[in-house]
């Protein structure tokens, strides 16, 4: 089992002693295990779920339909003539529910999938930052008073402001379909 | 039969550890590059709020998709982590089986 380093009654040399106990003994009962797993069912180890081709395409949906909100929001800011009612936030109910349908459908089905519990944390973010975009749509539209700078208000999300807004849309679906395709690509082979 | 545990054991730390030094590269070059467009949007909020251009009610708003967008990030690194501990796994589960049936002179396994 290998040589103990000599006892002489302090802490130290106990840790010591344990962690040379410890070493050969894990990696033989490790081995017996794999042995008699491998005999027994031939098994594969899982720690995340299996690629979902669906949810992959369904993330590509919700990426589409995030897109087009966004660049919708992004002309209308551009467009120094935009009419306030333009920017109302009522003019896009139907763009967030279409977002916020399509999350839904991929929560169900991802809440049903083993070892998946990254991915459904994933869309609660992805959820939680559409319904962000939406607060902060109703807190520019409702802010009357030109901003500090002095530039007037028409209650459209400014330009600068859809930028940062875009970026974290974008790394959080990209986040979402790195892992899923991660679930594909790491696993090529087997 | 001559079955070493520590021959086995040596084998299946070297498959697992070959498997990490494959996968682990592409982990961390995705959690750096998100590292820094994450510090980016930072600065561009920070920006904005500092030149008057949005309010603070805004700034904490982007704030938080920032955060969440962060966070799932970092679900994304732990994934694939993961997915990289779980291959290694496999890998050293399948060298046991090229050893014992070595050992053996046949497909015992």
């Amino acid at each position: 089992m290998g040589r103990m380093p000599a006892f002489n009654g302090d802490a130290r040399s106990i840790k010591e002693g344990k962690k040379t106990m410890l070493k050969k003994p894990s990696a033989v009962l490790f081995a017996v295990l794999a042995v008699a797993c491998i005999a027994t069912a031939g098994c594969t180890v899982r720690l995340v779920s299996d690629y979902d081709p669906v949810t992959d395409s369904q993330l590509s949906d919700v990426y589409h339909a995030t897109d087009a909100l966004l660049t919708r929001m992004e002309l209308l800011a551009s467009e120094p003539t935009t009419a306030r009612t333009a920017c109302s936030p009522d003019q896009f109910a139907g763009d967030y529910q279409q977002i916020v349908s399509r999350l839904r459908l991929l929560g169900v089905r991802n809440a049903a999938r083993d070892h998946n519990s990254i991915t459904n944390e994933q869309l609660a973010l992805l959820t939680n930052n559409i319904e962000t975009l939406r607060k902060l749509q109703r807190v520019r539209y409702n802010q009357t008073q030109a901003d500090t700078a002095g530039a007037a208000n028409n209650g459209c999300l400014l330009t600068d402001e859809l930028v940062p807004v875009r970026r974290t849309l974008d790394q959080t679906v990209t986040a979402m379909m790195k892992l899923e395709l991660a679930k594909r690509d790491f696993r090529k082979g087997e | 039969m001559s079955l070493d545990a520590g021959q086995l054991a040596t084998a299946m730390i070297a498959a697992a550890k070959g498997q990490l030094k494959k996968k682990w590269p592409s982990v961390r070059e995705y959690a750096e590059s998100e590292a820094r467009k994450t510090a980016e949007t930072l600065v561009m909020i920070e920006r904005l709020s500092a030149l008057g251009k949005i309010s603070k009610e805004e700034a904490d708003l982007l704030l938080q998709m920032q955060r969440n967008s962060a966070n799932a990030v970092l679900l994304t690194v732990k994934g694939m982590g993961l997915l990289a501990a779980e291959e290694a796994i496999n890998a050293a589960v399948g060298a046991v089986k090229t050893v014992v049936n070595k050992a053996v002179g046949f497909a015992l396994i």
